[in-house]
């Protein structure tokens, strides 16, 4: 009994000291934040009030302290925080006109051929875009899966005001790569232009649609092929392995529609498609390789950065993504999938390894107890 | 430890035999860790085209860190139905270049039409066979498959199980 | 010349040529362990197997590891991680180990300060422990640095930069132990050499040492009893084991601690698999680089208390800048145990529950142990600076003040 008193104390003090260095302290270094939210419009909305609350209360502090020069600048950021909520909100209630359904796809493709082919491309439905390097900075994206992997809204809202959907407004401002089309800038009729951006988005779904119809058969037909020449295996593991093979092949193809255009996948054997030099000229510093993401970052923190990059990491060049709920966990899924390889077998083993040993305790008290039957 | 010779009771040597086993278990992990890894294993094939070959040319290629020797038999040369490689009509000696009496690689006189090796003087004629010297037996054939006018060396395809078989 | 027979046996062939019999006599079945003890006795052979572990581990994290800084990142994390088979269980193992090691290495410690073992024809046993101690410490920093992540990078930068506050030839020693400018390849090179060559070496010397100096004045007991072994080996030898207060080590005391050891393997083994960010910090897992510190930078957990002593002193007192104090207790922090058995004046040896004011004593140099841990990890700003700089005076005066004047009075 004393034994255990004493076994009491020592786990006590030890849970103590692990509580204090690891839940309590990373709690206070890490920045709290929203978890993810895929409706857009609120997690923009929400998020451009919380920073204004901020400011207000810096504002507050700054007045206490009654430091002209803080206050000045105190008043400047809350002005441009509330600038920001006011465009926040502004984009997303013209976002709100958009009649989704009312969207005519053979009317998207003929704007999408005179509009968007200056830049875009969708070499799915034999569209070639004008642009196919990144000497602008970065290679603009072929739009074949964008119906697919993009949420609509935020397409709406990208075409509609690039830089402030992208969250790159901080960086860009008006001069951003990408021209916005809404009814201010072609002088449109709202409902014309607003019904353009409607039929352009039904358009792109469903070559989406199209898109990963096929890119499933391809791969399908490809791995069908792999395991019909694997005949040592038995036919369970073969559809074990021809399943995991293509949910590895369909997350890593989102990944590589995603982020793939500036991010490298090195213990993938993937590099970025853009030229490196291009992407430091553009962003400022080159884009990180993406392969040890899961383990340095963690699955949580990833889900809310692609999501809202500004959230975690304030001022970054990195662009919001704007992908679904569905693709994002595809993205993530790849990203442990290649940086945390072995994470299944760690886990199965794990237990393995405990329930080994769970048996030698028993074996070990027992011979302890025959031992010690001649010494108490 | 003859003192505790009384004390060896079944149990202690239960307790023995269950540690023993994980220890086996872990000596096998370990011998896992030492095997080649997964890209060594996978660099084991390589693919040759041969349709540029010319009669009697020589081509040295590496294969799993060794040289391989490939060459075009042309008309003067002996044919050996047991060894010669036919692809696309031509016949070919496929051999791995290392001397089969210590390892050395033999350097290819065209005039006289031998492989000879500079350590001990063992010489292989154009099929690889061994004529004069230490060697024991013919140059080795690596596995190879037949597509097409290529050879990928690493594979075991019908021509080369047959030659095994044969041989 | 011994006179050689016929052998019967495996075991007499051999004991005739090495006296086998002889020697596991004197090192296992006739080597007394007092009877009252309890499972923190055990810590010493917990020890001894996480070392092994450690050793048997690295063996196999060394056949890939590359110590080159364009190589280290990727061998690690590719190659030993996801590609060689296990390679992951061993670097986790591996990891694991290394930090639970000095929990383990603490609770020793904190059991020999409670019993009264450092003193009284202990002091050899205290001080090639505490030597231990110091080195484990140096083999744990210069491994730290092999995987070349950031906090692997940043860790180096910022010890390194310790040994400039070395009066007068700080710059230079500074360049010389990084063998560069900066932290760099040639720095990651003669550390790897430290790691797995140099320091296992003094490791394993310093635990035969530690080991030898215990055989003299025997293992402490639970009531610090002082036992006349000689007389109770009798005993139990005549057959009163149950009357006798020691026991073998082998089986009896070995048996204790195999049970001891099995059941902490369940739990080291749940560390390896399931929960090892504390012993493999996320931030590593990002490649070094010399442009960009991370937004917080700590040690280990084990070297908080004194990282947090080195930089509680946060303000220059007179004419003598904050870094100096801080590097001065910093240094005062790493020796001062080493004079325990004379820091503490009497020579009374029992347990701290029957100490009095040394109980008292003994309690708060715990928690301000763990004060001083947690606060070495949290940012140093506000009133965390201040909760750090209370903690360092009181660690710094409990041991050089208190400590001495309690037992000076005990003594009388």
């Amino acid at each position: 009994m004393r034994e255990f008193k004493i076994f009491l104390v020592v786990a006590c003090f030890t849970a103590l000291t692990y509580w204090g260095v690891e839940p309590y302290a990373h709690s206070v270094m890490k920045p709290h934040v929203a978890p993810a939210n895929f409706d857009f419009e609120q997690e923009d909305i929400n998020f451009a009030k919380k920073i204004l609350a901020e400011k207000e209360k810096a504002l507050e502090l700054a007045k206490a302290e009654n430091n002209e020069t803080n206050v000045e600048s105190a008043n400047k950021a809350l002005e441009l925080a509330k600038e920001n909520l006011a465009k926040q909100e502004a984009l997303w209630a013209s976002v709100a006109k958009i009649d989704f359904n009312s969207g005519n796809a053979s009317e998207g493709k003929a704007f999408f051929e005179t509009n968007c082919v200056a830049c875009h491309g969708a070499k799915f439905d034999g569209i070639e875009g004008a642009i196919t390097d990144s000497s602008l900075g970065v290679l603009p994206p072929d739009l074949s899966s964008a119906g697919l992997i993009y949420d609509e809204k935020f397409l709406a809202a990208l075409i509609m005001n690039p830089a402030l959907a992208l969250k790159v407004d901080h960086k860009f401002g008006d001069a951003f790569l990408m021209t916005p089309y809404n009814a201010e800038v072609s002088g449109e009729n709202e409902d014309v232009a607003n019904a353009n951006i409607a039929n352009v988005i039904a358009y792109l779904k469903e070559i989406g649609i199209k898109y990963q119809e096929d890119f499933e058969n391809k791969t399908k037909a490809l791995l069908d092929e792999k395991y019909a020449k694997l005949t040592e295996l038995d036919e369970g593991t073969k559809k074990v392995l021809w399943q995991k093979d293509f949910e590895f092949a369909k997350d890593k193809n989102n990944f590589i529609e995603a982020c793939g255009r500036c991010h490298d996948m090195k213990y993938d054997s993937f590099t970025a498609v853009s030229a490196k030099n291009d992407l430091k000229a553009y962003l400022g510093s080159n884009p990180p390789d993406l392969s040890m993401m899961i383990r340095s970052r963690g699955d949580e923190y990833l889900h809310n950065f692609i999501n809202n990059t500004q959230k975690l990491l304030v001022g970054t060049a990195m662009p919001r993504v704007g992908i679904t709920e569905e693709a994002q966990a595809s993205v993530v899924a790849y990203l442990e999938k290649v940086g945390d390889s072995k994470k299944e077998e760690r886990e199965s083993l794990g237990l393995y390894i405990m329930g080994f040993f769970v048996i030698l305790s028993i074996f070990a008290i027992a011979w302890k107890r025959k031992i010690w039957s001649k010494l108490h | 430890m003859a003192t505790s010779e009384s004390r060896r009771s079944f149990i202690g040597f239960a307790f023995g035999g269950v540690a023993t086993v994980g220890g086996v278990f872990s000596l096998v992990a370990m011998k896992k860790t030492w095997d080649p890894l997964p890209s060594v294993k996978a660099a084991g094939f390589t693919t040759v085209d041969l349709s540029g070959m010319n009669e009697g040319e020589l081509r040295t290629i590496e294969w799993r860190k060794k040289p391989i020797f490939i060459l075009k038999k042309d008309a003067n040369m002996a044919k050996d139905e047991k060894r010669d490689v036919i692809v696309d009509n031509a016949t070919y000696t496929v051999v791995i270049g290392l001397c089969t009496h210590l390892g050395c690689i033999p350097a290819y006189a065209p005039s006289e039409g031998l492989f000879k090796c500079a350590c001990h003087g063992g010489e292989f004629d154009v099929s690889g066979k061994n004529v004069f010297g230490p060697p024991p037996r013919p140059l080795d054939i690596p596995p190879f498959k037949i597509e097409g006018t290529k050879l990928v060396l690493g594979e075991e395809g019908p021509e080369y199980q047959k030659m095994i078989a044969e041989a | 010349m011994a006179h050689i027979t016929k052998a019967n046996g495996i075991v007499d062939w051999l004991d005739q040529r090495l006296a086998v019999k002889k020697l596991m006599n004197v090192l296992m079945v006739e080597y007394w362990i007092p009877k009252q003890i309890n499972f923190l006795w055990a810590m010493g052979v917990i020890l001894t197997v996480l070392f092994t572990v450690l050793f048997v581990t690295g063996l196999l994290l060394v056949m890939y590891y590359k110590p080159d800084t364009a190589l280290a990142f990727d061998s690690v994390n590719k190659t030993i991680m996801q590609e060689a088979d296990y390679g992951w269980l061993w670097r986790h193992m591996h990891g694991v180990a290394a930090s639970v090691i000095f929990l383990i290495i603490y609770i020793h410690m904190l059991t020999g300060i409670y019993y009264g073992s450092y003193k009284k024809g202990r002091e050899m046993i205290w001080i090639s422990g505490m030597l231990l101690f110091v080195v484990f410490s140096a083999e744990a920093f210069s491994g730290y640095m092999l995987p070349w992540g950031q906090m692997s990078y940043w860790a180096a930068q910022v010890i390194t930069n310790l040994f400039g506050g070395v009066p007068f030839i700080g710059d230079a020693l500074v360049i010389w132990i990084r063998g560069d400018y900066a932290v760099s390849d040639p720095t990651l090179t003669r550390f790897f050499m430290l790691h797995v060559c140099l320091l296992p070496i003094v490791i394993i010397m310093i635990i035969a040492f530690h080991f030898y100096a215990l055989r003299i004045p025997h293992v402490n007991n639970e009531i610090a009893e002082e036992l006349d072994f000689d007389l109770e080996a009798q005993k139990y030898k005549n057959g009163d084991t149950k009357g006798s207060k020691v026991i073998p080590f082998w089986p009896a005391f070995l048996s204790k601690d195999f049970m001891y050891i099995c059941l902490f393997m369940i739990f080291f083994f749940y560390l390896v698999c399931f929960k090892f960010n504390f012993a493999m910090d996320p931030i590593n897992f990002d490649p070094a680089d010399a442009l960009k510190t991370p937004a917080h930078i700590y040690p280990e957990w084990y070297f908080l208390w004194s990282y947090e002593v080195l930089r509680g002193f946060f303000f220059d007192i007179g004419s003598i800048k904050a870094f100096d104090i801080g590097l001065a207790a910093f240094g005062i922090a790493q020796v001062i145990f080493f004079l325990l058995p004379w820091l503490d004046r009497s020579d009374v040896v029992k347990p701290a529950h029957a100490r009095g004011k040394f109980f008292v004593w003994f309690w708060i140099l715990l928690v301000d142990l763990i004060v001083l841990t947690v606060y070495g990890k949290l940012p140093p700003t506000g009133i965390n600076a201040w909760i750090g700089f209370g903690a360092s005076v009181v660690f710094l005066a409990l041991l050089l003040v208190v400590l001495p004047l309690i037992t000076r009075k005990e003594k009388e």
